[in-house]
C-alpha cells in the first residue's frame, strides 16, 4: 500500500468519525424530550349514589405534571353539616397521597397534617391550620409555593360560595417566615386563572 | 487526479456530507398566500420559522376588525369568527379552543422576536375555515376596496399591542436654494473639525441596580437541600450568576450595582430589610435571582414573578382606615405604583431567558411572567422582579446551571434585558443600547 492510498483511507476514516460525531451531536440537539402526559379529560371516578346515600361530591384541585395549571377532580366524601366540616373533608382528601390521580400532583409537602379548620362568617374567611411540615418541607421554588397555596385556597373556596378569603396557618399561628418566597402572612383570595376546566365543567361555570 | 489518488473511494463520505448538510439546512423563505372569503381577498405573508409555516398575528387581526382580543400577560389571543364562534390560541400551546371544543393541533403558536406567530395550518383550519387559499399576491385594486382589510382607526380599549407604532417623519417644504456669491464664499472661513469634549458614552442612562442573590450561604433556606438529589446548592448558582451580572453591568460607568447580601456583615436579611435597603439606596431596579426545587425531579421550569395587587390582600382594618381598598402611601403597598414597569421588566427578562433556554432545551420557561405576592418585592418603590432559574431537584438542570459558561450566558441575557429596559425607559430605542455602550 503506497503512502497516498494510506493517507486517503486514513483521512476517510477520520472524516467518517467526524461526521458520525457531528451527526450524533445534531441528533442530540434536535431531539426533544417526550411531552409530559397531560390528561385530556379528568376521569371522574365517583361511585353511583345509592338510595339514602349520605355522601356529597366535592371539588379538589390538583397540579398538572408540567406545573402549569390546576385540574379539578371530583370525589365523593361523607356529607358534612358545616362549611368547616366540608372543607376538612376536602383537605383531608387532598392530603391523602394514596388517592392522588396518576399524572397529577398534590402540591402539599410530604408529612403535612391538617390540624384545624375554622370558619368565620363575620369576615367570610376560613382559617386552616397545618403542621409545620407545610413550610419546612417546601422545596423552595416560587412555583412550588404558588401551587401549594392555590391548591389549598381553591379547594377550600370551592366548598362554599360564602368563602371569600382563606388564611393558611401553621400550628395555629400566622406564617411569618423570611425563607419563603411568597407572602403567606395574609389571607388569600381564590384564584381560578390557572385552572383548566373540561368542556362540561366550563359549561357549568 | 480522481483516479490517480483514488479519491473515488471517499465518494460515500461526500454523499453523507451532502445529506447531512441538507438535513441541517434551515430553509428560510416566505410565501405570499391569498385567501378568498365571500369574494373578499385575504392576503397573508407566511414565514418559515422553527420548521413550520407561520403567520404573524398582527397581520391576521386586520381581518377581524373589533373581533379580536389579546391578553399580553398570558399570551392568549381570542378571535371571533364571522359565524360567531370564538377561537382561542395561546403562545406555547398546541391546543386551540374552538367554541367549546379543545383541539390538539400538533403545532403551537410561538413568540419570535417579540412578535406572536400562529401556525398557518391553524389559521386555515380554525380561524378562516371557509376561505379558499392559493399561492400568490392579491390584486391591489381589490385589496384597497375591501372594507375588512382596513384596520379601524380607533382601537378598542381592551387591545394590547406589542408593536411599536410607526412614526412617519413630517415633511417640511424645501426652501428655495439661493447660491451665495463668489465674494461671500471667499469671506466665509472654512469650518475646522473639533471633537466633542464629552464622548457619546455618557449618554447612557444612569441607574442603580440592586441584585438580590437569593439564598445566601447562611440562610435557613438551604434546608431545602434535604429534598435535592444533587449536592449543588442554590447559593452556589445564584451567587455566581449575580457576580457575573454585576461585572457586566459595571462595564458601563453609568451603572451602579448593589448587593443585598453585602449588608449586615453577611448575616441574612429579612425580605423587608432587603426591600428597605433597595429603597434607601434610591435604586432604579430590583432583581432577585433564585433557584429552588419543584415537587418533581422529572421536569425543570423557570419562571419570572412580579407583584400583582389583585393577588394581594390588605388588612380589612387598614383598608377601612385608609378609605379605599388600600393606598400606595402604606409601605407594603408601595410596589403598586410600579406594577406596570415591573411587568415590562419581567417581560424583557422573560424574552431574553426564553431565547437562551429554548436553545439549551433543558429548562422550560414559563409561558409568560407570572403575577405573584412575594415577600421581597412587597415594599419596593421601584420596578422589581424575581427570577426562578430552574428546578434544582432536576439532575440535568443542576449540572447545567453549575457550569461556568452557562452561568455567564444567563448573566449576559439578564444584562441585555436590564439594558434594554433602562434604555427603553429613558426613551432610547433598545437597539441603540449596544452602540452607546
Amino acid at each position: 500500500m503506497d503512502i497516498k492510498t494510506f493517507l486517503v483511507i486514513f483521512l476517510s476514516i477520520l472524516l467518517s468519525a467526524a461526521l458520525l460525531a457531528s451527526g450524533y451531536l445534531y441528533w442530540q440537539l434536535e431531539t426533544t424530550p417526550a411531552p409530559l402526559p397531560i390528561p385530556a379529560i379528568v376521569k371522574i371516578a365517583t361511585p353511583t349514589p345509592v338510595e339514602n346515600d349520605t355522601s356529597i361530591e366535592i371539588e379538589l384541585f390538583y397540579l398538572t405534571m408540567d406545573h402549569n395549571q390546576f385540574v379539578i377532580e371530583l370525589r365523593r366524601v361523607l356529607q358534612a353539616d358545616t362549611i368547616s366540616g366540608r372543607i376538612r373533608r376536602a383537605i383531608e382528601e387532598l392530603l391523602n397521597t394514596q388517592k392522588t390521580p396518576a399524572n397529577l400532583i398534590a402540591p402539599i409537602p410530604e408529612g403535612t397534617q391538617l390540624q384545624s379548620v375554622i370558619w368565620s362568617d363575620s369576615d367570610n374567611c376560613v382559617y386552616i391550620s397545618f403542621s409545620k411540615e407545610l413550610i419546612e418541607n417546601n422545596p423552595g421554588h416560587a412555583l412550588s409555593e404558588w401551587a401549594a397555596i392555590y391548591c389549598i385556597v381553591n379547594t377550600a373556596a370551592a366548598q362554599s360560595t360564602a368563602i371569600e378569603d382563606v388564611q393558611i396557618l401553621v400550628d395555629g399561628e400566622t406564617i411569618d417566615n423570611p425563607t419563603l418566597n411568597w407572602d403567606w402572612s395574609r389571607p388569600f383570595q381564590p384564584d381560578f386563572t390557572f385552572v383548566r376546566y373540561s368542556t362540561a365543567q366550563s359549561a357549568i361555570r | 487526479m480522481l483516479m490517480k489518488y483514488k479519491l473515488y473511494r471517499i465518494f460515500p463520505i461526500w454523499l453523507c456530507m451532502v445529506i447531512l448538510a441538507l438535513l441541517n439546512a434551515e430553509v428560510v423563505s416566505a410565501r405570499e398566500m391569498l385567501g378568498m372569503l365571500d369574494n373578499q381577498p385575504i392576503p397573508l405573508k407566511t414565514e418559515l420559522l422553527q420548521k413550520g409555516e407561520y403567520v404573524r398575528a398582527a397581520q391576521l387581526v386586520l381581518f377581524f376588525p373589533n373581533r379580536w382580543q389579546f391578553d399580553g400577560l398570558s399570551g392568549t389571543l381570542v378571535f371571533v369568527r364571522r359565524d360567531g364562534i370564538k377561537v382561542g390560541l395561546k403562545v406555547g400551546e398546541q391546543r386551540v379552543l374552538v367554541g367549546k371544543k379543545v383541539i390538539h393541533t400538533g403545532k403551537k403558536s410561538i413568540r419570535y422576536q417579540s412578535r406572536i406567530y400562529i401556525p398557518f395550518i391553524n389559521v386555515k383550519q380554525f380561524l378562516l375555515p371557509s376561505a379558499q387559499w392559493k399561492e400568490g399576491q392579491a390584486d391591489p385594486g381589490l385589496v384597497n376596496n375591501d372594507p375588512i382589510v382596513q384596520p379601524s382607526a380607533t382601537p378598542t380599549p381592551f387591545r394590547v399591542s406589542q408593536e411599536t407604532p410607526v412614526v412617519y417623519p413630517q415633511t417640511t417644504p424645501t426652501p428655495d436654494i439661493v447660491f451665495p456669491s463668489f465674494d461671500e464664499l471667499i469671506a466665509t472661513p472654512t469650518a475646522t473639525y473639533e471633537p466633542d469634549a464629552t464622548p457619546d458614552i455618557y449618554t447612557a442612562p444612569r441607574a442603580v441596580i440592586v441584585i438580590d442573590p437569593g439564598a445566601s450561604k447562611n440562610t435557613a433556606q438551604n434546608a431545602v437541600q434535604n429534598v435535592l438529589s444533587t449536592s449543588i446548592r442554590e447559593s452556589d448558582i445564584t451567587q455566581k450568576i449575580s457576580q457575573n451580572l454585576a461585572e457586566l453591568i459595571l462595564e458601563s460607568p453609568n451603572y451602579e450595582v448593589l448587593f443585598t447580601d453585602a449588608m449586615n456583615d453577611g448575616a441574612p436579611l429579612t425580605p423587608e430589610q432587603r426591600a428597605g435597603f433597595a429603597n434607601q439606596s434610591n435604586a432604579d431596579m430590583f432583581i432577585s435571582i433564585q433557584c429552588g426545587a419543584l415537587y418533581t425531579d422529572k421536569i425543570s421550569k423557570a419562571a419570572i414573578f412580579f407583584m400583582n395587587p389583585q393577588l394581594d390582600s390588605i388588612d380589612p382594618v387598614v383598608r377601612e382606615a385608609s378609605g379605599s381598598g388600600g393606598s400606595s402611601n402604606r409601605w407594603d403597598a408601595a410596589y403598586q405604583d410600579h406594577v406596570l414597569e415591573s411587568l415590562r421588566l419581567a417581560r424583557v427578562i422573560h424574552f431574553q431567558l426564553n431565547d437562551y433556554y429554548s436553545y439549551a432545551k433543558i429548562i422550560t420557561m414559563d409561558s409568560s411572567p407570572r403575577p405573584g405576592r412575594l415577600q421581597v418585592l412587597r415594599g419596593l418603590t421601584m420596578p422589581g422582579v424575581m427570577i426562578e432559574l430552574g428546578n434544582l431537584a432536576h439532575h440535568d438542570t443542576a449540572q447545567h446551571l453549575s457550569r461556568k459558561r452557562v452561568q455567564e450566558e444567563i448573566a449576559y441575557k439578564i444584562y441585555l434585558a436590564i439594558n434594554d429596559f433602562l434604555y427603553e425607559r429613558t426613551g432610547y430605542p433598545p437597539s441603540q443600547s449596544s452602540q452607546s455602550q
